[in-house]
């Protein structure tokens, strides 16, 4: 580490239950970028990935339910036990690399209150009605009272469906990713000059300083432009899905960069061994 | 962890090398210059390694390139002094950043422990 002046330093600023803030100083904007990357992207998650659908009378058609299905965050915490199904025995999908979910929702008519139209009919089907086979992996839902909606229906109307929730990584499609925006930022008061304001008369006017502008030292006006300096302080800030905590996506994207780093190496030393003795070294 | 790949239709899943590094035809004219090519990797690891491989001072010159952008390559140039080879090099630079990354979980499990921050179990923003 001497070479990397002691290694990077983190801050943790705040903690909340689908959001954290910290610092991340002391090292080069590429590593910082590549957490950032990889908690957006590589982190995988379980969604749900194929829908059978049984009975569908509702309004939205099948293809139209089974997006909205795949777009709904389910808890993760515990997603390592589960497999990819591509590195699964398995022809389809098994326990091993899946959980299944149903939703059954049948809405009978009520001949007494079908006329009064002072009586709402329409019954909302959301995320509480899908029953999940594994309690590990169930929608997110911290407020009982703001469920996701799934379809709205009316007396008469019936859905059945089995869903297949897999594991994967947002790189496939974004419904695998653990965070709902990452926010990045580094030379608030834009020394590096970075950053090109778009202004219409006074750039200090039009751009106030950021909130993480307190921890750095203002720009001073007569300072001669610095075209060594490097950004070396990150200030981040991620909202989770509810999928999983914050630091854990931190946490697990630093390990799948080790994962890919190691793979690489195994790769490197099997594809090069003999070509480095070949040529003496 | 194996890449993520989506094979493409036409393409033969058998010929698809998941995660492998080669050395590109005719980059290596001796052992202090190569060019590796990282399979299914992008500018996450392509800009961290390059970084690393800067930082290392027998090497002379490391960048990285993403030749086709629907392809899922990246290539990474080393140059090195006459007293390594660019394997090695490459084999520091894949090293030093696994450092880092263990350096940045240990910082970071650290300070969780100490727990000197503001801490909301419930809200959300």
């Amino acid at each position: 580490m001497d070479i990397y002046n002691g290694g990077p330093e983190v801050s943790i600023r705040s903690i909340k239950k689908d959001s954290m803030k910290f610092v991340l100083s002391n090292t080069d904007l590429s590593v910082a970028n590549a957490l950032r990357r990889i908690m957006i992207a590589e982190v995988p998650t379980m969604a749900i990935d194929m829908v059978e659908i049984e009975t569908n009378s509702t309004v939205l058609t099948d293809e139209y339910i089974a997006h909205r299905l795949g777009m709904i965050p389910l808890t993760s915490y515990d997603v390592d036990r589960i497999q990819y199904t591509r590195d699964c025995t398995c022809t389809l999908y098994c326990p091993n690399c899946s959980v299944e979910l149903t939703l059954h929702v049948k809405v009978n008519v009520d001949y007494d209150d079908m006329n009064d139209p002072t009586i709402d009919k329409t019954r909302q089907v959301t995320s509480l009605d899908l029953i999940s086979s594994d309690e590990s992996v169930k929608p997110v839902s911290d407020d009982k009272a703001h469920p996701i909606l799934i379809v709205k229906m009316r007396p008469g109307q019936e859905i059945k469906l089995k869903c297949v929730a897999k594991k994967g990584v947002a790189k496939e499609h974004a419904k695998w990713s653990p965070v709902y925006g990452v926010a990045f930022e580094y030379d608030p008061y834009n020394k590096l000059r970075h950053s090109h304001y778009w202004i219409e008369e006074d750039e200090k006017l039009e751009w106030g300083v950021s909130a993480n502008a307190v921890e750095e030292t203002p720009v001073d006006p007569n300072e001669p432009f610095d075209f060594n300096a490097k950004p070396d302080r990150f200030y981040i800030e991620l909202e989770t899905s509810g999928c999983m905590k914050p630091e854990e996506v931190a946490l697990r994207a630093m390990t799948i960069m080790q994962d890919k780093l190691g793979g690489l190496q195994i790769k490197l030393d099997d594809e090069f061994k003999e070509d480095t003795q070949r040529w003496g070294y | 962890m194996s890449a993520t790949r989506v094979v493409r239709m036409e393409e033969d899943p058998a010929e698809v090398d998941t995660g492998k590094v080669t050395i590109v035809p005719g980059t290596m004219t001796e052992p202090q210059c190569a060019t590796f090519c990282l399979q299914d990797e992008d500018h996450t690891l392509g800009n961290a390694l390059r970084w690393t491989l800067m930082k290392n001072p027998e090497v002379d010159f490391a960048s990285y390139s993403i030749p086709h952008p629907s392809e899922t390559r990246t290539n990474v140039r080393v140059q090195t002094s006459e007293r390594t080879t660019a394997v090695e090099a490459m084999f520091k630079g894949l090293d030093d950043l696994t450092d880092i990354c263990s350096h940045v979980i240990q910082t970071f499990q650290a300070e969780l422990a100490k727990g000197e921050f503001e801490y909301d179990e419930e809200g959300a923003f």
